[in-house]
């Protein structure tokens, strides 16, 4: 017997991967991590009981780096997830496999979560779309602590308007998580269709906080500056975020010494470098240090809520550099200069993260050699219907929908 | 790569689908395929069925993810029949 149309859920049976950092109920869900390689999940994540209540169907699990830590797609579990623009190249991550699903036609919407812009590197490497929401937007089973505001679940896909509408499936309040947001009267599907233009937007090449590639700078630049198309007034500039170093290093390590510090205990031996020495930091964390950087956030995101008083959008390179030999765990430099830590190549979009704002990496370019550069698009806290009417304006502008997906290409 | 499907059952999808309706009872109208997906799915009948989409999406998971490696725990059938290239 049919369902009536309006029974069937926003996705009304549209497959979605989820990451496999998140229990789906009856399936496998490894974290990237030997120590859970054979774990099967007994019950489902919020976020996924939400999908599945608005009609979606989980199909299958993506990759993700160990416990979804660092930006290159690898893990002892089921090996490296590769970029398909080059075979050679790392996804990034850490919803690396979302976005190769996407990019190769394996998936039409995904999920992912972002702390330091694990929605949006995957998606600049890969040539689609992914976004990092609001804090609460979209609900998820509270983990470690309840307060754990620097992560995020959100979509993915090849283009503003589905990546829209998996917002809207994914979104809205849920009992099991307090601090989730109640869904809004006009639909994220709606607002991106809605046409409505910025008037003002601001682009910055770093952020004033790091080096980024002269040629990603150059790609995205030139694509911002095409806003004027659409009658806006296009200025370089940026908020002051020259805390974001200090203050997400300290909060980021605080985390995971809340969340993993039990098992670095346990099982010291299957948990990989980075892991183990972003834990060990948060051990030896002090008030002090907490003190110092939970102040730096507030003041950097009342720099920036001023900001978008002058600017209703602001853009900048989703990533520093074009995707990296797969090999590579991490950036460890960029434009002369060396990173101290395996997550510091990521300024530009954790950097966002502190402050609270959605932000989404949308496809701008490609480099010379061939491989997709993605804008980052940032909005105030809280709003998401005008990023996406502002990005579904660039992407019209900017052509390049259906350029995904595509079959593998070999290493060049 | 590991062996990729993971349920000793049947698939999970297939399961939950057959405790609320037929497999033939959720079928997405044309409507659907424009405005949900329309850049990516082609439907020449007007109208295609979640399991049309998924059967889509096995196929080019057998033909692509053995390259790219996105994708190592499906939930499309049984651990007994793995999925062709895998």
């Amino acid at each position: 017997m049919k369902k009536p149309v309006g029974e069937r859920g926003l996705l009304a049976g549209m497959p979605v991967p989820i990451k496999d950092l998140f229990n789906v109920e009856g399936v496998r869900n490894t974290q990237g991590s030997p120590i859970f390689k054979d774990t099967i999940a007994s019950d489902s994540d919020v976020v996924v009981e939400t999908l599945e209540h608005n009609g979606a169907v989980v199909y299958a699990k993506s990759n993700t780096p160990e416990f979804g830590a660092g930006a290159n797609t690898f893990n002892e579990v089921f090996g490296a997830t590769l970029n398909p623009w080059d075979l050679s190249r790392s996804a990034a991550g850490s919803s690396g496999g979302a976005a190769v699903a996407l990019a190769t036609g394996m998936a039409w919407l995904a999920h992912g979560t972002d702390m330091g812009g694990s929605l949006r590197n995957p998606a600049s490497f890969c040539g689609v779309v992914g976004m990092r929401p609001s804090i609460g937007r979209v609900a998820h089973t509270p983990v470690a602590k309840i307060d754990r505001n620097l992560t995020a679940h959100g979509p993915m896909a090849r283009n503003v308007e589905d990546l829209a509408l998996l917002l809207d499936a994914m979104s809205g309040e849920h009992p099991a998580d307090p601090l989730s947001l109640p869904r809004l009267p006009t639909p994220f599907l709606t607002a991106a269709r809605s046409g409505k233009r910025p008037k003002r937007v601001a682009y910055s090449p770093d952020l004033g906080i790091t080096p980024v590639d002269p040629e990603v700078a150059a790609i995205t630049r030139k694509a911002a500056s095409r806003f004027a198309e659409a009658g806006a007034i296009v200025e370089e500039a940026h908020p002051d975020l020259r805390e974001a170093h200090e203050c997400f290093h300290v909060l980021r390590a605080f985390d995971f010494a809340i969340s993993k510090a039990a098992l670095l205990r346990s099982n010291r031996d299957l948990l990989k470098p980075e892991l183990i020495w972003n834990i060990e930091q948060g051990l030896k964390l002090t008030v002090e240090q907490l003190e110092r950087a939970e102040a730096q956030r507030v003041a950097m995101t009342a720099r920036t809520l001023e900001f978008f008083k002058s600017y209703d959008l602001l853009l900048a390179p989703a990533t520093i550099v074009a995707p990296f030999p797969v090999e590579h765990r991490y950036v460890a430099e960029c434009a002369g200069k060396k990173f101290d830590n395996y997550v510091e190549w990521l300024g530009i979009v954790y950097a966002i993260t502190l402050v609270c704002c959605p932000a989404l990496s949308l496809p701008c370019g490609f480099t010379a050699s061939g491989l997709p550069v993605g804008l980052q698009v940032v909005a105030p806290p809280r709003g998401e219907a005008q990023l996406l009417a502002g990005a579904k304006v660039l992407e019209d502008i900017l052509g390049l929908r259906g350029t995904t997906p595509i079959d593998p290409r070999p290493a060049t | 790569l590991p062996e990729n499907v993971l349920q000793d059952q049947t698939i999970r999808y297939r399961k939950k689908r057959n405790e609320r309706e037929t497999p033939s009872g959720i079928l997405i109208k044309a409507w659907y395929a424009q405005r949900r997906a329309r850049s990516s799915i082609n439907s020449n009948s007007g109208e295609v069925t979640p399991l049309d989409l998924l059967d889509v999406l096995e196929r080019r998971i057998a033909e692509v993810d053995g390259k790219v490696n996105a994708l190592p725990t499906t939930v499309l059938r049984p651990r007994q029949e793995p999925m062709p290239g895998r």
